[in-house]
């Protein structure tokens, strides 16, 4: 038995003509805190999905805690992107959260006043239980985000994966979200798929590099390598916004590679 | 109202129409929420190639109507599920040619030949008691269809990646959903037409859709409302001798627009009222 959550042996993707992603090798040991960057396009959502089960690759294997993961999904918890979602749809923050107690079979046992009490257990620890009854629609980004990641965490994961967490959220809020994360990485893997990647550098303990390969660096930095590597068409200035150095965190990205291969 | 429902035709009328409106309002959250109501618009208009085939090959007309739908449904369906950006070109050019194929085997059909206005508005004053008892046996079985499978209809509904990696059968259930939502289109539109199956599929739920909490809600209220319209229809074409179907699809239009104004004006008399408490305290702050 391996000692890893997630394990990706020579992947390769395509959607069409040309490689979305290619030879793809990844091991995170339990409890990691990942951070998947990379430009749009670059397919990190394409391979969230491919760990998650929904899509699956043309070659080499992806396992979830040792297991091919269409039987690890139980295994997993997963905050999919907001914009996929239909906000007006009519549906109270609690049912949302319900959702993650859907499972095969769930249908003839279920156990309602139970499973009620967890979903509220759970909201009440990412500090939204008042918010139950409300529609979802009516919340604001972050709220909502949060919902999404008691949805997955009723599931009970060992692993949670989250794709572009803070895209409608405000400066303020990614940070209470990462907070969270961080807060909830002391029992459970975290993976991240963001592209605002400057601001998690001070949360996560590990970052995966994915634009059609995938390049994994077990300390958070980011340097110009990273960066070259990933924006080759762009000098450091214009992917570099001074603005998020002027917010006082930790910027950690002019690094050099020799710094990096001496530790 | 009441003198009216002294005639068989009209207490049949009215048992349509109200059918109809349950069918519609539980469908057409479906529909509404899946954003789907493209794809039934094309299998409404499809389904006259069954027509067509029907009385071209001399079949049971329900047999060929009925199959002829369910398979042009499943057809956009998957089509859709594949390709989703392409997926209104596709129910775009099965909506034209099933309806093409139909007039065509029509045409060279000898003899008898369907009313188009009738399949267009249908004929809900002559509705016969079996397709009432049909009706009735296929809002039984959507029913039980929701009542079954609620919790993944929800999911599938709401979050459709979500559900699948949970392992809902999501796919089984879109199928399933897509079935019945033909077979209803086939059946609804014997009784009242093309226009007005589709007026109720989509008019009712989509005003209750702000207001309903949960999709529940909003299949009750969508019922409601659309019985509601259906019996204020009906009413009007009886009292005025106008064509039933279209007076019940315009009192639902009137109903849209209604509703529609007076949340704009709301929307407009709260921002005025925020306006003037903000001018109120700043007064108070000044003095």
């Amino acid at each position: 038995m391996s000692n890893s959550i997630i394990e990706i042996k020579d992947l390769q993707f395509a959607y069409s003509r040309q490689m979305t992603l290619q030879d793809i090798n990844l091991t995170i040991t339990p409890g990691d805190f990942v951070a998947m960057i990379g430009p749009n396009g670059g397919g990190k959502t394409t391979l969230l999905k491919l760990m998650v089960g929904l899509l699956e690759p043309l070659a080499g294997t992806v396992c979830i805690s040792g297991q091919p993961v269409d039987k690890a999904s139980h295994l997993i918890g997963y905050v999919p992107q907001d914009v996929s979602i239909n906000r007006s749809f009519p549906i109270s923050v609690l049912d949302v959260v319900l959702m993650g107690k859907l499972g095969p079979g769930s249908r003839w046992k279920r156990n309602r006043a139970a499973n009620r009490q967890e979903a509220m257990e759970t909201l009440d620890r990412l500090g939204m239980a008042e918010y139950a009854q409300r529609k979802i629609g009516e919340l604001s980004g972050g709220e909502r985000q949060r919902v999404f990641i008691a949805r997955a965490l009723v599931t009970n994961p060992q692993l949670l994966l989250l794709d572009e967490p803070t895209a409608n959220v405000d400066t303020e809020g990614q940070a209470e979200l990462y907070s969270i994360l961080k807060e909830l990485n002391k029992d459970i893997t975290v993976l991240v798929v963001s592209h605002e990647w400057i601001v998690i550098s001070t949360y996560v303990k590990s970052i995966a590099c994915v634009n059609r390969q995938l390049h994994f660096h077990h300390r958070p930095e980011i340097n110009a390598e990273m960066m070259q590597s990933m924006y080759p068409h762009h000098s450091l200035k214009e992917v570099c916004p001074v603005e998020l150095v002027a917010h006082g965190i930790p910027h950690r990205v002019l690094h050099t590679h020799e710094d990096e291969s001496h530790d | 109202m009441i003198e009216a429902l002294q005639f068989d035709f009209m207490q049949n009328a009215l048992a349509a129409g109200l059918l109809a409106s349950l069918i519609g309002g539980i469908m057409g959250t479906l529909v509404i929420v899946n954003r789907i109501v493209f794809l039934s618009g094309g299998i409404a208009h499809a389904s006259y190639g069954g027509i067509g085939l029907a009385f071209f090959f001399g079949w049971p007309f329900l047999a060929g109507t009925l199959g002829f739908a369910v398979a042009a449904a499943l057809l956009m369906a998957t089509i859709s599920l594949r390709a989703r950006h392409r997926s209104d070109t596709i129910i775009g050019v099965v909506w034209a040619v099933g309806m093409a194929i139909g007039i065509v085997l029509l045409d060279l059909t000898p003899g008898y030949n369907v009313d188009l206005m009738s399949y267009l508005f249908g004929s809900i004053l002559t509705v016969p008691a079996s397709d009432l008892w049909i009706m009735a046996a296929l809002s039984v079985l959507i029913c039980g269809f929701v009542f079954l499978f609620y919790p993944d209809i929800l999911a599938l509904s709401y979050d459709e990646e979500f559900a699948m990696i949970r392992g809902t059968p999501v796919r089984l259930i879109y199928y399933l959903m897509i079935v019945l939502l033909a077979v209803t289109i086939v059946m609804v539109i014997q009784v009242v037409g093309l226009i007005l199956i589709i007026a109720l599929l989509t008019i009712p739920p989509y005003i209750v859709e702000k207001y309903a909490r949960s999709l529940f809600q909003m299949m009750v209220g969508a019922s409601l409302i659309g019985s509601f319209f259906t019996v204020v229809g009906l009413y009007l074409s009886y009292r005025f001798d106008l064509t039933s179907g279209a007076a019940i699809i315009l009192v639902a239009g009137v109903g849209f627009f209604a509703v529609t104004l007076i949340e704009q004006i709301s929307v407009r008399r709260q921002r005025l009222e925020t306006w003037h408490k903000f001018e109120r305290e700043e007064q108070g702050h000044v003095s």
